[in-house]
């Protein structure tokens, strides 16, 4: 169902992110992987994914920031967004950012890669 | 009868004796002198025992028709002695002179029957005892008059005398009974003072029990305090001096505007304000500006320039339980003597209960803080604790996803189980900081401690830490040749070591260098990491050490951390005898950790101890 689909992780733990990373792969999807909003709005500049896993708390850029500035962005505005979050509470917060999902840290493999896999699909980036 | 409108002309009235018999005629004087004494009555209002005296020789010289009459009352009871003398000649007693010093000599028992006065005139005497409660008097009549003194003269002169003991009695009740009356309303008036003072003790009391805000506590007290006393104005100075050691905190004001104050220094430590913050009492001056204290320092000797107009002084100084002086209510007023024993009671009292409203409020607000210290860090070690499991629990579903489709192959499984490693290992380095700030708190962080040589040891650390590095970061380590060794744990010491550099990487996110010094200074062995990160805001150079204590610019970047490496690291240094503290030029500007260890020089330490 991944094949040819591209998924952009932003998360700042390096293992939380080689794991998202190996995940995604895992089920066929082309990936590219930022350790902050700043360089995930760099990434996006001539690579539209398909899907964006989001981390919200991050230096640099945090999440809330990139998500300000994706739906700046015409070329990526409608990109669906799969938010994780570290606490119940600010993944309610997390609700203002009109995510497509969000998902409480530690989060299940299969739940994300199901929640990912339904954006994915469902994403009306060619 | 012709006499009777007489008083005190000593001339006889002519006398019609041939045409009345002898009976009569002496009735008839007796009536007319007896009417010439009912005018004693009226001294029973005097109050003035001296009008009362006057008033009976007056009566007596004329009613008995004297050549002179004295009258003394003895000096009693804080009274002085009252004399007058009262005479029938034109020129009054300054023809009586020997005889009015006889009179002055006694007290009545021994006086002669008669005296010849200088002049030649010979009178006869008759004494009457003045009897009044607890002072004595006596009238002394005169007459060279034949047949004096009759029984009736001795009647009448007694009779007067009894009247006017009876007026001076009347005026003594009088006055003893003013006197109390006084005494009852001065009472009175002091019992309302007291009471009044006491109310408004008990209603400042009991606002100040129930606030815990120590602004609105300290400007009520001031404004309360100020209203109370009448002062033109009144301030509350915290016992905390300025940088220069100088100038107390002025917190509170009433009566004036702050901008009052801004135009010359707050108040110094001078002979006038000293000793109110040594709390040593209150200190009342009608006059500040006559007292010797005043006007003793430089630059104004005096009040400055555009200085509140203060003459009339009071100062009451603030002071806790535990005896520590937390400040001091002052209070001004242009005029003099404006403040008074009852002012100063009123202030001691309110002021006592001040300070344990400040202590309460203290208590309070480290309460608050303690409790919003321990929210923050439950939300902070929550997601800190948060990642590593993460990590731990995805690497973990993923093999197992792996295993179940048959993909888990060997570069995968290698990969996602030091996935796991590393998340464990974090998780542990996390739980063991947690451990020892509990260890820390109950002070039982115990050193393991042996012959270290510091300086080996921080060059291997800086080797190991410098290989782990992404290409983001360099490490560049300026050493001094030489050892440095001392007794220590090698264990915590390396735990300092990697916090710092841990830290100068973690707080540097956009990369670049970091520099690590080693030097040898006269007080010990010099550490230094000094990194190109975000740098420290001012107020985050020492919170950074205190337990979860994190710099604002880390928290709003997100920079991963709990706020307790750095506690951790200050207590291992100091446990070595050591210092640490942090420098930054600001937000943005890089931060330089030091840390001082006192081994000596490195390589001079061992011919020094062997």
């Amino acid at each position: 169902v991944a094949e040819g689909r591209r998924a952009l992780v932003v998360e700042d733990d390096e293992v939380v992110r080689g794991v998202l990373v190996e995940a995604l792969l895992f089920e066929g999807y082309e990936v590219r992987a930022a350790t902050d909003g700043a360089a995930a709005l760099a990434t996006i500049e001539g690579w539209v994914p398909h899907v964006i896993v989001l981390d919200l708390m991050m230096p640099v850029m945090d999440g809330w920031a990139f998500r300000e500035a994706q739906r700046q962005r015409a070329s990526v505005r409608d990109v669906p967004v799969v938010i994780l979050s570290a606490s119940r509470d600010l993944g309610r917060a997390a609700e203002a950012l009109r995510p497509a999902a969000v998902l409480a840290k530690p989060f299940d493999v299969d739940a994300l890669l199901t929640a990912v896999d339904r954006c994915a699909a469902r994403s009306a980036i060619d | 009868v012709e006499a009777s409108s007489q008083t005190g002309a000593p001339t006889r009235a002519p006398s019609s004796a041939d045409e009345v018999p002898d009976e009569a005629r002496a009735l008839r004087a007796c009536i007319r002198d007896l009417v010439s004494l009912s005018a004693l009555p009226a001294l029973w209002s005097e109050a003035d025992p001296a009008a009362i005296v006057a008033g009976l020789a007056d009566a007596v010289l004329s009613a008995l028709r004297l050549d002179v009459a004295y009258v003394r009352l003895d000096a009693a009871n804080g009274a002085p002695p009252t004399e007058v003398v009262r005479a029938a000649t034109p020129d009054g007693a300054a023809g009586w002179s020997s005889l009015v010093t006889l009179a002055r000599g006694t007290d009545g028992l021994s006086l002669p029957t008669t005296h010849a006065e200088a002049g030649g005139v010979v009178v006869r005497l008759h004494v009457a005892r003045l009897g009044v409660e607890g002072r004595t008097g006596m009238v002394v009549a005169a007459s060279a008059r034949h047949g004096f003194p009759s029984e009736t003269d001795r009647l009448l002169l007694a009779h007067a005398a009894n009247q006017a003991a009876t007026a001076l009695r009347g005026a003594q009740l009088r006055a003893d009974r003013a006197r109390a009356e006084r005494e009852r309303a001065a009472l009175l008036d002091r019992e309302r003072a007291a009471r009044t003072e006491l109310e408004t003790v008990h209603r400042v009391g009991q606002v100040l029990s129930a606030e815990l805000d120590l602004r609105a506590l300290v400007q009520f007290v001031t404004d309360s305090t100020t209203e109370i006393t009448g002062a033109q104005f009144g301030a509350f100075f915290y016992n905390l001096v300025d940088d220069r050691g100088e100038s107390y905190t002025l917190y509170a004001l009433s009566g004036v505007p702050r901008e009052a104050f801004s135009g010359f220094p707050m108040p110094r430590n001078t002979a006038v304000f000293g000793p109110t913050f040594r709390g040593e009492g209150v200190v009342r001056l009608d006059d500040v500006r006559a007292h010797p204290r005043y006007g003793r320092n430089p630059p104004y000797h005096g009040m400055p320039d555009g200085h509140l107009p203060v003459v009339s002084y009071l100062a009451v100084p603030v002071v806790s339980r535990s005896g520590e002086v937390l400040g001091g209510l002052f209070f001004g007023h242009p005029e003099p003597a404006q403040f008074t024993d009852r002012h100063e009671n009123v202030v001691a009292g309110i002021a006592a209960q001040t300070a344990i409203a400040i202590d309460n409020a203290r208590l309070y607000a480290e309460a608050r803080d303690a409790v919003r210290a321990r929210d923050q860090f439950l939300s902070v070690a929550a997601h800190e604790l948060k990642t590593p499991v993460t990590g731990v629990k995805g690497s973990a579903q993923l093999m197992a996803r792996m295993l179940d489709r048959g993909g888990l192959d060997e570069m995968r499984l290698r990969r996602l189980t030091d996935s796991i490693v590393s998340s464990s290992d974090r998780l542990a380095t996390l739980i063991d900081d947690l451990l020892d700030v509990s260890r820390i708190r109950s002070g039982q962080l115990a050193l393991d401690v042996t012959q270290t040589d510091v300086a080996d040891l921080l060059r291997r650390v800086v080797a190991e830490h410098a290989d782990r590095l992404g290409q983001e970061h360099r490490i560049v380590l300026e050493a001094e040749p030489g050892s440095c060794v001392l007794s220590a744990d090698p264990g915590r010491l390396e735990q300092v070591a990697v916090n710092l550099l841990d830290n100068a990487v973690k707080y540097s996110p956009d990369g670049g260098v970091v520099h690590v010094a080693l030097t040898s200074e006269p007080d010990g062995t010099w550490l230094r990491v000094r990194d190109e990160g975000i740098g420290l805001p001012d107020d985050a150079l020492e919170a950074i050490f205190q337990p979860f204590g994190r710099a604002a610019n880390a928290v709003t970047r997100h920079l991963p951390g709990m706020g307790l490496g750095l506690y951790i690291c200050r207590n291992i240094v100091e446990q070595h005898g050591g210092r640490m503290w942090a420098e930054s030029a600001g937000d943005g500007r890089g931060t330089t950790f030091v840390v001082v260890l006192p081994c000596g020089s490195p390589g001079t330490t061992d011919g020094g101890g062997g």
